[in-house]
């Protein structure tokens, strides 16, 4: 059964979208975007600033839904099911989102973690969020760090530690997608390192796309990779064919720096 | 280099452009290189200016020596300073490859010298003038490679690869020549077998030139050069006998 199930997720992908366009207000950010994001595969989004990267990843759970004068045309499904048909939050249950700067809660780490589980009523017992809460740290490869000061505020945490923990909240929730919005953007290089070794141990279990300013990291981290330019898909491919031998003239004068 | 436009590093370019220019300047030395190693052959040759021949010879394989030496730090500093993706990428480890094959070549002149040197007084040193031929098609396609260099046109590159068909052509007519000349006169064998390893030594240099050849259309093109189909008589002129008559010629 598990194997038929392994195979279908081989065959489909994750995440599909098609014809995928935004608009916030009268400007029209996402034209026509056509993608597949495989299952337990990490998926880059590079471009230049502004090409509609964060944009698409904020449509697959919705967050745009927030932005007043932003609408979104087109169909982005997860394992078949158009996102737009499903409850809001119940989407954003099933996919972690780990943002630019790490954001934990102004509660303890402990409590960073149990949090969303309590909310969503993940645990029974207090046995059994003890164990989500460790099991979800240690995946984020933090629990060593922290497993005698679960009490403390997160604040008191690197920055580098603090975005781990955020990965810990998102996977204590057992998301089936998480997207990454610069996740290493404000951090050193031995957290950033960190942070990469995490993701490449997370794609065994799960889906990762991840938007990422930094060339180096893209090929490092994903399996795939996309390149956005002015609001649209214009290459997408294995990362090694796409840094190594792009098809595309665009996308070989971004990633050798001739156009930002 | 290409029809790219500029990198918005300017300095990027400045460092790829360095890295070519010193290419083109090991093609150039080589290119003097080959003329001066089949001179060595010329029969109207005195001692002396075989020693300032050789001295030549000596002085631009060091300047090869240092120039590749030169080519490989940049690229590594480069590989490692600038990161570099796609064709930026595939163009240093090219350049890397490219300086170590023109160092080599550089090696097989001062061979094809020291033979050259060595036939100076043989009986047979007018027959061994046949090598001039070899150097006309050996310096014709390093000519091509350094035009390729220049323009990394995978179009040319092609054309000038096949080239190599015709050194191959010519090397098996004059071993064939010479291995009869060797049965007829067998006191020849000592100098024709100096003659022959001088003749491989230029059709190794053909090799090395297609192996540069094949690498600049790797970092045009990103894709494994594929040979083109041999045709059939396509090496027919070189085995013909008018040429191997000439050959023996002397």
């Amino acid at each position: 059964m598990k194997t038929q199930q392994n195979k279908k997720e081989q065959i489909a992908p994750k995440v599909v979208a098609r014809g995928v366009n935004v608009y916030y207000g009268e400007k029209q950010a996402l034209f026509q975007v056509k993608l597949e994001v495989p299952h337990r595969r990490v998926t880059s989004l590079i471009g230049p600033s502004g090409c509609g990267k964060s944009t698409f990843l904020r449509c697959i759970n919705r967050m745009n839904d927030v932005i007043a004068g932003c609408r979104v045309e087109g169909s982005i499904t997860i394992d078949g099911l158009d996102v737009s048909s499903l409850d809001a939050v119940a989407l954003r249950a099933r996919i972690g989102m780990v943002f630019q700067k790490p954001n934990p809660f102004p509660k303890s780490i402990y409590e960073n973690v149990a949090y969303g589980v309590r909310i969503h009523g993940l645990a029974d017992t207090k046995d059994e969020m003890d164990a989500i809460v460790r099991r979800s740290l240690a995946r984020a490869g933090l629990a060593r760090e922290v497993s005698e000061r679960l009490n403390d505020p997160a604040y008191s945490l690197s920055g580098g530690q603090q975005q781990r923990l955020c990965i810990a909240r998102a996977i204590a929730l057992q998301p089936e997608l998480i997207l990454m919005d610069e996740p290493c953007s404000s951090l050193d290089p031995i957290a950033t390192a960190r942070i990469e070794n995490l993701i490449a141990e997370l794609s065994r279990n799960y889906t990762i796309l991840i938007v990422t300013h930094s060339m180096q990291q893209a090929a490092r981290v994903s399996h795939r990779t996309v390149f956005f330019h002015l609001g649209r898909v214009i290459e997408s491919g294995e990362t090694t064919q796409v840094f190594t031998n792009p098809k595309r003239k665009q996308t070989e004068r971004y990633i050798t720096g001739r156009i930002g | 280099m290409s029809e790219d436009p500029h990198h918005i590093n300017r300095t990027f370019d400045e460092e790829l452009s360095r890295l070519n220019e010193m290419l083109l300047r090991m093609g150039s030395i080589v290119s003097q290189q080959l003329d001066a190693a089949v001179d060595a052959f010329a029969c109207d040759r005195s001692q002396v200016s075989h020693i300032e021949l050789m001295e030549g010879i000596a002085q631009r394989e060091h300047a090869l020596n240092d120039l590749e030496r030169r080519v490989q730090d940049m690229a590594v500093n480069v590989a490692a300073m600038r990161q570099p993706m796609a064709r930026d990428l595939r163009t240093i480890i090219v350049a890397m490859k490219v300086s170590d094959a023109f160092e080599a070549i550089g090696d097989h002149c001062a061979s094809i010298a020291g033979k050259g040197r060595a036939l100076v007084h043989s009986p047979y040193r007018k027959r061994f003038t046949s090598i001039e031929k070899l150097r006309v098609s050996a310096a014709k396609m390093l000519e091509g490679v350094v035009i390729c260099c220049r323009s990394w046109d995978a179009n040319l590159a092609l054309e000038v690869w096949q080239n190599d068909r015709h050194i191959n052509a010519l090397h098996d007519s004059l071993l064939k020549d010479f291995s009869l000349l060797m049965v007829e006169k067998p006191e020849s064998v000592a100098s024709v077998v100096d003659f022959l390893s001088a003749v491989k030594y230029v059709e190794r240099l053909g090799d090395r030139l297609k192996s540069i050849i094949e690498a600049l259309h790797y970092a045009a093109e990103g894709e494994v050069f594929a040979p083109p189909p041999l045709k059939k008589n396509s090496s027919k002129g070189y085995n013909s006998k008018k040429t191997a008559k000439n050959n023996l010629k002397g």
